[in-house]
């Protein structure tokens, strides 16, 4: 008899990817403690990651599935639910079309059930509506990156960093949101790295920068464009990469000549000396690295952003070697996966597209199926189709629009018109709340697959403990759906799911469980024999050449006015995980921020008379938010922020629902609000 | 001089296996590339040439999370029902002497006026095998502190390598128990093997310092109060909490109650002093407000308050905060620099 154990997995709180420990005692997961040989947690961990297993028990865990009856949750039986959901979704099918229903995969499921879920929309429900919250973080990335390089992941490792001579931060808060990434930059300049931090806010890791660029909100292509103005015009730029790597260098020169250091002070606020000792420091380094996350993605420029990051990469040639690179950090565990595995709506797994006839045919020989041709609907227009009516049946797997996606009263509104509403998952979310039955899914703890990190590292997650009550790995259950609507998908274990991925992913072909057993391998990994690839772009890029793309700065969708006089900056925040459907169930990590705030710099509280804890209104076009003033320097004048953690203070109350027109990216990081006492 | 046997190489296993008939075997297993403390179900398993685990064995006396009691609601107030006591004695095999030392000091903790039954009960069913460290790792510093990297008393088995043997000495009555569970495997130590041993400690004694007086530390961090360097430390620190939870010493948990429908649970768990929660009184007021005064806190308790209270230092010098600390804060840097070590 043992009674306790350790199982080595993946930790689910963000991209990075650490590996850990859960100890079981005697069936109940009790600890974590970080795997001290991964390459990447090293035997640390963040705050969260200490207390992953906190939720795993906790008693308002989802233990059977439940039907609503007459406005309230009822217990059921697994076949009565699954009958009921194979019935209602074949109906509307049938009935209204198969373009009616739609489906959110998740981020926060392994590779394995993001490919199961995008087979059943796909080859069941017969539509492309497959999307989930890439959409909202990092599909401006995808889009972006896959221009300008052939490839939209991050091009270099998480160890790399400590190989840059120079490291350039662009709206990425990493000691909040990836705090093992953050730790790689803290020991890279105590070695004598150099720091650039381009962020509106003075943010924690800016007191170890050489240089913070206190950029304007939204105004970072005109600053990208000013460092690149700035390189070419004292020739430190790189043209012997230009010239045998890349193209489309002229066309964007060109369009940067508007963009003196001077004229981008203007637009940006960022004094034109430090903007050229920026550029000299990036462009003079050996080896430079980008990191960037939301601060790049979240707005209707996202695209642009990423394109102009590309730009810089390309122009000084820190690419394509190691401490280089453009490297995204990637928000949830698996979000880099979901795309992966193509619970998109445009591609299936590995960026094969769907329009492309030939994919579209290989898997509709592999799952004996005909495959819906036109390209699907995203995370936000789904939304607008079901308040449109146009939608009428929804599944969402692991996902939580009613605190995620912007606008939620819109969202409130979409969710009440469907017909029909499935919602599987962990906890009673806000999103269930409006679900016609909910089924209760296993957490990381309780069964087996695959999570890809942000540097491309597919790793085991391991069970291990028996399902909590009667939940089901979250890809049993859709299998089990799809046999009762007529289609037979059986599989034994995950482990026969990635096989089936394997034989139709060329940059997945070489991953299966047996080489996966430490610590995972870093895609693209095309055969049995390939050992993954630690950065990308070496020789080629992936599209051949690198393309410059001009892009010009436009100003957000939604400035401020007489009427809603700040810019609103959302965001996230170190002590919880997206929705807080978990880390708000986890003692430790609530008590530390157990409820939403304002940030309001000192100088704006001091003219409205606000004091820190007061509590304040904030509005916008869209709704209002009452919640508390934290009075800090960390915003600038003119400028709040949120954290969009927060049902009960939730900022996506008043964010702009504007779209990037490539990515389809909602503007998270710039509306026009009004801000007053409200006591 | 305390008791002692020779132990040949060959017949350790057998002993844990002749212990695991009767005991639960904890041990350091070697799997994916690190060695960790888990019940052993083959003794075959058992890593014996390690560096120091990562996680102490304190995580079996305080584990990260303990159901202290249940309970359900009813009119004239709860029904309460402890949890079920595990009676299976433990061995702990091949724990290191910082890491006994270390439970020696959470025993002052938790057997002071109020006792700590769930920690005390532990303790009396363990009975610790300790391995001696022959090749302290570059981050520790426990000869400095005085907790390794042998030890002399406050143990109930210790093992030290020779070639081809284990020469193994037994301090407390529960170790003489471990011993008789297969006297056959065990012969009486030479005088030889005696002398080797104390070669062996004094080559790893060599490779730490002399160690400091826990009150004469305390008295030199009086003199660093107003340093500038806490408010550095404090800028780096990220609030991960390692440090806290990693340390064999350190004892803070958080109570919390989960109730579901008239029904629930007292649950401790870890906790860390290095976030602004741990202190935060209600009204929102509080007294370590900042990262400068929460880390500094945390070196004052281990090096200073604690010896006030307790006549020792709260610190074994395993290093493992600053292996663990995202902020790469270096205590043994930080301890050699108050006691002017070089």
């Amino acid at each position: 008899m043992t009674s306790i154990k350790k199982i080595l997995t993946t930790c689910v709180y963000c991209g990075a990817g650490c590996g850990l420990w859960l100890r079981v005692d005697n069936g109940r997961v009790i600890g974590t403690t970080p795997s001290r040989a991964h390459p990447v947690s090293q035997g640390r961990l963040c705050l969260k990651g200490w207390n992953a297993h906190q939720f795993v028990h906790h008693p308002q865990r989802l233990i059977s599935p439940l039907i609503k009856r007459n406005g309230a949750f009822a217990e059921s039986t697994w076949d009565e639910a699954l009958d009921l959901i194979a019935g209602r979704l074949s109906e509307i099918k049938q009935r209204h079309g198969s373009d009616s229903l739609g489906v959110f995969s998740s981020a926060k499921c392994t590779n394995e059930e993001n490919f199961i879920m995008m087979k059943f929309a796909r080859a069941v429900l017969g539509t492309n509506n497959v999307d989930h919250c890439a959409r909202l973080c990092h599909s401006s990335t995808v889009a972006g990156m896959t221009m300008a390089f052939g490839s939209g992941a991050m091009t270099n490792s998480i160890t790399d960093i400590r190989d840059a001579n120079v490291i350039l931060v662009i709206g990425s808060n990493t000691t909040e949101q990836h705090p093992v990434i953050a730790a790689e930059i803290l020991r890279a300049v105590d070695n004598g790295s150099r720091l650039v931090i381009i962020d509106p806010r003075l943010i924690r890791l800016s007191k170890f920068a050489d240089l913070h660029l206190r950029l304007r909100p939204g105004t970072d292509v005109a600053v990208i464009n000013g460092l690149m103005n700035v390189m070419i015009g004292e020739k430190l730029h790189n043209p012997g990469f230009i010239g045998e790597r890349t193209e489309g260098f002229d066309e964007m020169r060109a369009n940067l000549q508007k963009y003196t250091a001077d004229y981008v002070e203007q637009i940006t606020g960022v004094p034109a000396d430090d903007l050229r000792a920026a550029a000299r420091l990036y462009a003079k380094a050996e080896r430079a690295t980008i990191l960037y996350c939301m601060g790049i993605t979240q707005h209707t420029t996202g695209t642009d952003n990423v394109l102009d990051c590309a730009n810089l990469a390309m122009l000084c040639g820190h690419i394509g070697r190691e401490g280089t690179g453009v490297n995204p950090l990637r928000g949830q565990q698996n979000v880099q996966g979901a795309c992966d595995m193509g619970a998109l709506p445009d591609f299936y797994t590995g960026y094969q597209r769907v329009a492309d006839e030939v994919s579209r045919q290989k898997f509709e020989q592999a799952w004996s199926a005909k495959l819906p041709v036109s390209i699907g609907l995203t995370v936000i227009e789904m939304m607008n189709a079901a308040a449109e009516r146009e939608i009428k049946g929804m599944y969402i797997m692991g996902e939580n629009p009613m605190i995620s996606n912007p606008d939620i009263t819109h969202v409130k509104s979409a969710l009440e018109s469907l017909d029909f509403l499935v919602v599987q998952d962990i906890f009673l979310s806000e999103t269930a709340q409006f679900a016609d039955v909910v089924l209760p899914a296993c957490s990381f703890a309780e069964r087996n697959g695959t999570f890809t990190s942000t540097e491309r590292r597919v790793q085991r997650i391991r069970k291990a403990i028996d399902p909590i009550g009667a939940s089901r790995p979250d890809w049993d259950i859709i299998c089990e759906v799809a046999r009762r609507m007529g289609y037979t998908m059986s599989y034994d274990s995950a482990e026969a799911i990635m096989e089936e991925v394997t034989a139709l992913t060329p940059i997945y072909g070489g991953i299966c469980y047996n080489r996966l057993d430490d610590f995972g391998l870093q895609w693209p990994c095309p055969s049995q024999e390939h050992p993954g690839t630690k950065y990308l772009h070496k020789k080629a890029f992936a599209r051949g050449k690198g393309k410059f793309h001009a892009v010009d700065y436009r100003q957000p969708a939604e400035m401020p006015d007489e009427q809603y006089p700040f810019i609103l900056i959302t965001g996230r925040i170190y002590y919880h995980f997206h929705t807080r459907t978990m880390t708000g169930r986890s003692e430790i990590l609530n008590r530390e921020a157990p409820e939403g705030y304002v940030e309001i710099n000192p100088s704006d509280a001091r003219e409205m008379n606000i004091r820190n804890g007061n509590k304040v209104k904030v509005s916008s076009r869209r709704g209002q938010v009452i919640t508390k003033a934290l009075v800090t320097e960390m915003v600038a004048p003119k400028t709040v922020f949120m954290p969009f953690n927060f049902g009960e203070a939730a900022a996506n109350m008043l964010t702009n629902p504007a779209l990037d027109p490539v990515a389809k990216i909602p503007e998270y990081k710039v509306c026009a609000v009004s801000v007053e006492r409200s006591d | 001089m305390t008791l002692a046997w020779e132990l040949d190489r060959q017949k350790l296993l057998p002993w844990l296996e002749a212990l695991g008939r009767e005991f639960e075997v904890i041990a350091p297993v070697k799997t994916h590339g690190e060695v960790v403390f888990t019940s052993l179900s083959d003794v075959s398993q058992v890593a014996l040439d390690y560096e120091n685990t990562l996680v102490p064995p304190k995580e079996f006396f305080l584990p990260p999370t303990e159901t202290m009691f249940s309970f359900t609601t009813n009119k004239g107030g709860f029904n309460i029902v402890l949890p079920e006591e595990e009676d299976r004695r433990r061995v702990i095999f091949g724990i290191r002497p910082c890491d006994v030392t270390a439970l020696s000091i959470l025993d002052k903790v938790f057997s002071g006026d109020q006792g700590d039954e769930y920690y005390l009960s532990k303790r009396e069913r363990s009975v610790l095998v300790a391995l001696g460290c022959n090749r302290p790792a570059e981050r520790c510093f426990c000869g400095s502190v005085g907790a390794g990297p042998s030890l002399s008393d406050n143990f109930d088995v210790l093992l030290t390598e020779l070639d081809g043997c284990y020469f193994v000495e037994v301090a407390s009555e529960k170790g003489t128990e471990l011993i008789y569970k297969a006297p056959s495997l065990f012969q009486e130590a030479s005088e030889e093997a005696r002398k080797k041993k104390e070669g062996v400690v004094e080559q790893a004694k060599k490779l730490a310092t002399r160690p400091v007086d826990p009150l004469e530390m305390a008295r030199k961090m009086e003199a660093h109060f107003n340093d500038s360097r806490w408010a550095q430390l404090g800028e780096r620190c990220l609030e991960c909490g390692g440090c806290t939870y990693l340390c064999p010493t350190c004892y803070c948990f958080d109570v919390v109650d989960r109730v579901k429908d008239g029904k629930g649970s007292r649950l401790r768990c870890w906790d860390c002093c290095l976030v602004p929660g741990f202190t935060r009184m209600a009204g929102g007021i509080n007294p370590r407000d900042s990262a400068k005064a929460r880390i500094k806190q945390r070196f004052y308790h281990k090096w200073a308050y604690f010896v006030a209270r307790f006549g020792v230092l709260q610190c074994v010098g395993c290093g493992r905060c600053s292996e663990t600390a995202l902020c790469h804060i270096d205590w043994k840097e930080v301890f050699q620099s108050v006691t002017g070590e070089p």
